[in-house]
């Protein structure tokens, strides 16, 4: 076979497209016009609605709380209870421990993983 | 109300339209059908386009995706006058780079730039259609040409199109094309010229 440009060109406009894999379309909608964003817009709607009644709630018990005559005292037995704790050896390893973990896991660097968009992939 | 060029089925609400700008402007205006209708005539050629660049099919799947997902995003930006299909083209094939340079990037490995060289005799066989022969023959191009050849491929002598896709020059595109052209022609011409057996040598 002699493949001269026309040729070429013939074989390139004959060549048949390939098949895409079968749930391209459905992945493609339904990271697009089917991502769920009203669903999420729903969630924060009653995120807000949960942290409004949360607000609310701990309000009250505030105000329980110093309309009680030995408010005070009480709060200063708790801050001496935890004053107290730090002067435990046991405590004071365990928080130096801790820290340290800590500080070894913020130094750690990490590969930067790919970007990838998948949806619906086994 | 519907725009003109949009036809708006009363009886069944359904979308009937011909024209890209007109899905475009009914997916602005909240038609999620109409997107469905742009991925459904594009699908396969960005995922060819994405196939031929990457030459993995795992990795033209989710470019294609990532390709149409910024599409949606970016489809405010969309110019009217423009035409979809070089503007996703576009997309896809940046984001194609983006995979290739990630590639280079974290990959010991150097980018295969050819085909397998020893391919096994059920590849030989495979390949023994034009078809075959002439998808082997484009994988085994260098990057710049095998784009610019599946473009080619995918919109036709429209080098200007193709030009915009890749951002270059017109002059370049048809020298690339040519350039493709040349070692399509010779790579099939050996081909030809080889023997059955001594093609599945090493």
């Amino acid at each position: 076979m002699n493949h001269e440009y026309d040729e070429i060109d013939r074989a390139l406009f004959a060549l048949p497209l390939e098949d895409p894999p079968k749930d391209l379309h459905q992945s493609i909608l339904a990271l697009t016009v089917y991502a769920p964003s009203e669903a999420e817009n729903r969630a924060g709607l009653w995120e807000a609605i949960a942290a409004g009644f949360s607000l609310a709630l701990a309000a009250v018990l505030a105000w329980t709380v110093f309309r009680n005559p030995a408010f005070g005292a009480q709060i200063v037995a708790a801050f001496t209870l935890f004053g107290r704790g730090f002067a435990d050896q046991a405590t004071l390893a365990a928080l130096t421990a801790g820290c340290s973990a800590v500080a070894w896991v913020s130094l750690m660097t990490f590969r930067p993983a790919r970007v990838e968009v998948r949806s619906g992939r086994s | 109300m519907a725009r003109p060029g949009m036809r708006l089925s009363a009886r069944t609400g359904t979308l009937e339209v011909n024209d890209d700008a007109t899905l475009v402007a009914a997916t602005l205006a909240g038609r999620s059908e109409a997107f469905g209708m742009l991925v459904e005539r594009y699908e396969r050629a960005v995922y060819n386009l994405c196939l031929r660049t990457l030459r993995d099919a795992e990795e033209a799947k989710d470019a294609s995706q990532e390709a149409f997902l910024k599409a949606f995003r970016g489809l405010k930006t969309f110019r009217p006058g423009a035409k979809f299909s070089t503007w996703i083209f576009s997309i896809a094939y940046h984001a194609c780079c983006d995979r290739l340079g990630r590639r280079k990037r974290y990959s010991d490995a150097e980018l295969p730039e050819l085909a397998d060289p020893n391919p096994g005799p059920a590849l030989v066989a495979e390949r023994r259609d034009e078809a075959s022969a002439l998808r082997a023959a484009i994988d085994a191009l260098p990057e710049k040409y095998r784009t610019v050849i599946t473009l080619y491929h995918l919109q036709g002598h429209q080098y200007e199109e193709i030009a915009r896709v890749l951002d270059l020059p017109i002059g370049t595109v048809k020298t690339h094309l040519f350039r493709a052209k040349e070692q399509l022609r010779r790579q099939l011409a050996h081909r030809d010229d080889a023997p059955a057996g001594e093609a599945g040598r090493a």
